[in-house]
């Protein structure tokens, strides 16, 4: 009989222990989403900043003429109609490539995304 | 003196079933990856050692950057984006050791790595979203007369995501590994002209540090950006609106 009560004070006395614990860990996860959230995309930015870009920009432009090409060639053939294929589709993948490179930038994105804004708040206001 | 592009040559091992030094390296790369994660893994401890913690940096990484930038419901695509990384990387910094084949320096290899990806948004594209993900091709708030010529130029867009992929990764290896081999070649060169520039000849092998430091540099971020690409492309097919 007199071990129950002391049991029971055991008992709390550890409860509290564990509920003071989970708290001191989730303070911490919260604490180590924040810095993983600020430090991620800090290194996402610097990479693609100005290392990332240099090595990135080139090929996007490049490949919308080779594309280009390609698709001509590929008309050329199919239609007989060399050399036009390759002349118009070669027009065209430089208008690709300069896409390419304006997406890349985030030129078009920027204008994209206040797109999506106005019709973000639109449809808000539909279904308000 | 052996040509810079040497280093390229595919070799067969065994000819009959068609096995090259590329494919060698190839099962190499794989089995790296693979043994490694099973060595890492091996205790599945709570508290991680030294090797698991590694490989969980990588896998929280590569699973953060997923989430970011394609969002929540592109983590289906994590094992793809998770072995093509490790792939990509592995294979990257095997091509650094000295004597070793470079497969990511082959067109043809990042180009299929390169269609995987595609092929998994355009496949994935028109299964989720049907009609609308042609939606892709036609930019938003265009006058109509020039949405057939826009719907053009974005296709041939489109079509050059692959190849710029593939461009990038395997001409930026093959860049590196030459200008790692010239300047080697210098030494040689230095030492046979004889006179003043034998003096001259171990000062080249400053440079080849420097090369090696930015190839190692390279390699990573190649890896890296061909990863990002793949999931920005990916966003694409999950959520196709311009």
């Amino acid at each position: 009989m007199m071990d129950e009560p002391q049991n029971n004070k055991e008992h709390d006395r550890l409860n509290r222990k564990i509920v003071g614990l989970e708290e001191k860990i989730s303070h911490a996860l919260n604490k180590k989403h924040h810095l993983q959230d600020q430090t991620s995309t800090k290194k996402n930015t610097l990479a693609m900043t100005r290392f990332g870009k240099a090595i990135r920009l080139p090929a996007e432009f490049s490949s919308g003429i080779l594309v280009g090409f390609a698709l001509g060639w590929i008309i050329d053939k199919i239609f007989d109609i060399s050399p036009w294929g390759i002349i118009v589709f070669v027009v065209i993948g430089f208008c690709a490539g300069i896409s390419n490179l304006l997406k890349a930038t985030g030129q078009i994105k920027r204008i994209s995304d206040k797109n999506q804004k106005t019709i973000a708040k639109s449809e808000e206001k539909m279904e308000e | 003196m052996a040509s810079p592009l040497e280093q390229f040559t595919i070799k067969p091992i065994i000819p009959e079933i068609g096995f090259t030094n590329a494919s060698a390296f190839m099962l190499l790369t794989t089995g790296i990856v693979f043994c490694g994660f099973m060595y890492a893994s091996r205790k599945r401890a709570l508290v991680p050692g030294r090797a698991q913690s590694v490989v969980e940096m990588f896998y929280g990484f590569i699973f953060r950057l997923l989430k970011d930038v394609a969002g929540e419901d592109a983590v289906v695509f994590f094992p793809l984006i998770f072995s093509l990384f490790m792939y990509i990387l592995t294979a990257n910094y095997l091509g650094m050791l000295p004597g070793a084949f470079t497969i990511t320096s082959h067109a043809i290899v990042t180009f299929t790595l390169a269609c995987f990806i595609i092929g998994t948004v355009i496949i994935y594209g028109l299964w989720k979203h049907g009609a609308q993900f042609l939606n892709l091709f036609v930019p938003s708030g265009l006058p109509k007369i020039l949405v057939p010529f826009m719907a053009l130029i974005e296709l041939v867009s489109f079509l050059s995501r692959p190849v710029s992929l593939c461009i990038r990764l395997f001409a930026n290896m093959v860049a590196g590994h030459v200008a790692l081999k010239i300047f080697a070649g210098f030494i040689l060169s230095l030492w046979a002209a004889g006179g003043v520039a034998t003096v001259l000849a171990p000062f080249p092998i400053l440079l080849i540090i420097a090369v090696t430091a930015l190839e190692l540099l390279v390699c990573g971020l190649q890896a890296f950006v061909f990863t990002v690409l793949s999931c920005i492309y990916l966003k694409d097919a999950l959520h196709p609106s311009h």
